[in-house]
């Protein structure tokens, strides 16, 4: 036991000459490259993760932006199609009435033409009427009658006729 | 020379077979001390220094051996004593056993940081590997489970980093090649512990002294009471003071020692019983002890490290902080 709980003034020199060379040595070069390491990679690493976490927030923005951008599109869009359904309608609409117009026109202009024309036949109608029954009367009385009563006499005929027409 | 390392080697196993039955436990306790002949891979030369300080003056001899035939000191029960009087020299400064031992622990750990500080110069950038992601695991865990929740300040954890770093790894390198097979703990010798705890000594009260000023360090003798407690304060104090490192010596000295015994004890049991039936419990137990003992190797590595820096810690106390502070608002 003796051996063994011994303290030796000796070993604890030695120890002291030991560690204080070995400290020095570990400090100086071992310890020091590892420490400088350490904190360049540390410091690497809270500059990385600073900036991912700049980029992050950046994108987060520019993704924003284009959602914005997307629905600002798409509203114009949807507006710019109602408005141009809109005008098809209004566009249709107009031609329809338009064409419903000519239409009308177009029946008033041929109904009027027709009615012209009736006339018109109407009247050549009486004319000829009126001169064949005047030739044949004339032939027929052979008499001279004053030109003036025959026509009075013929056109009251005429409108008799005209009024059991 | 080599005549006389032959020679004894040779006493030294007629020394190993003169021994009683009874004192054999005794002689191996013996043997967890230090020795000066080279006691190693079970192989003993005596190959070691002696440095002697006697009489005012310096001796010097190449070995043991060099030093009996000189006639002036002998070796019993292998202590330097004064062939003249039988009495031990002044101081025995020789190169003993268990410094060889600390020459081995410190090139193992000088040689791995020394490798791996090669990688940091090469690129500091890269991903650690191998025995330079080991050593840095430990170092990043001193670093911030030990030293900075202590000492509390991030200009003196990167000053005293490197004590606790070499602290550490000194420690454990010797407390893992005293597991190897004939070899010995260092750390297992009161001279090298003691040692160990006077340099916590001095960074302890070094420290404190440097940042808080030497009145910050009387004070703190008063142990925060007021100051009519003080001759009831201060001694206890002071020898608070001593108690810590001796603490730490003793901790690590009994616990480096203790597993070594018990399989020593556990051994022994076969011979005690002369029957080869306990030797399947012996073995047993002793497998678990040796698997206890690489446990107890890191742990109080790390116990010693890390009471090291509370020890500081509390020697600054707050007043590092109040002294930062105000420092930093200036």
């Amino acid at each position: 036991m003796e051996g063994l709980l011994q303290i030796s003034p000796g070993l604890i020199i030695w120890t002291l000459i030991n560690f204080s060379l070995y400290l020095f040595i570990l400090a100086k070069f071992g310890f020091k490259p590892l420490q400088t390491a350490l904190e360049r990679r540390e410091q690497t690493i809270a500059d990385a993760l600073r900036q991912a976490e700049q980029a992050r927030a950046e994108a987060q923005r520019l993704q924003a932006e284009a959602e914005e951008l997307r629905k600002k599109t798409h509203a114009e869009m949807v507006e710019l199609l109602r408005q141009a359904r809109q005008q098809a309608e209004r566009i249709v609409a107009k031609a329809a009435e338009e064409g419903e117009q000519v239409k009308h026109t177009k029946l008033q202009e041929a109904e009027r033409e027709i009615e012209r024309l009736i006339a018109e036949a109407r009247a050549t109608l009486q004319r000829e009427a009126a001169e064949l029954a005047l030739q044949m009367t004339q032939k027929l009385l052979a008499t001279a009658l004053d030109g003036e009563q025959h026509r009075r006499l013929i056109e009251q005929s005429l409108t008799y006729l005209e009024r059991t027409n | 020379m080599s005549s006389a390392v032959s020679d004894t080697v040779a006493s030294q196993h007629r020394h190993h077979e003169d021994i009683p039955p009874s004192q054999v436990i005794p002689h191996l306790l013996e043997e967890l001390g230090d020795h000066h002949e080279l006691n190693i891979a079970f192989t003993t030369t005596d190959v070691l220094p002696i440095i002697l300080y006697d009489g005012g003056r310096w001796h010097f001899y190449q070995n043991v051996h060099a030093m009996e035939q000189a006639g002036e000191y002998r070796l019993v029960k292998g202590h330097v004593v004064r062939v003249q009087d039988g009495k031990s020299p002044t101081l025995d400064l020789s190169v003993t056993n268990l410094v060889v031992f600390q020459w081995i622990g410190m090139l193992i750990v000088l040689a791995l940081f020394v490798l791996s500080a090669r990688r940091y110069r090469r690129d500091p950038l890269a991903p650690p590997r191998g025995i330079q992601n080991a050593i840095e695991a430990l170092v990043v865990y001193i670093r911030d489970e030990v030293v900075r929740p202590n000492l509390r300040s991030e200009r003196l954890t990167r000053q005293f980093m490197p004590y606790f770093v070499a602290l550490f790894f000194f420690i454990l390198t010797l407390n893992l090649i005293g597991l190897l097979p004939g070899m010995h703990t260092a750390t297992g010798a009161i001279g090298t512990t003691a040692a160990l705890a006077i340099t916590a000594f001095l960074v302890i009260n070094g420290l404190a002294i440097r940042e808080i000023g030497i009145r910050g360090w009387l004070h703190h003798l008063l142990g925060g009471a007021p100051v009519y407690l003080a001759p009831i304060m201060v001694p206890i104090e002071i020898l608070g003071l001593f108690t810590k490192p001796f603490a730490l010596t003793v901790r690590l000295f009994a616990n480096m020692s203790a597993g070594h015994i018990i399989l020593l004890s556990l051994i022994g049991l076969i011979f005690y019983f002369r029957s080869i039936f306990v030797a399947p419990m012996s073995v047993g137990f002793s497998i678990f002890i040796y698997l206890l003992e690489t446990l107890v190797c890191f742990l109080q590595a790390y116990i010693f490290t890390i009471l090291t820096a509370v020890f500081v810690g509390l020697a600054i106390g707050d007043h590092a902080h109040e002294h930062h502070a105000e420092q930093s608002s200036s």
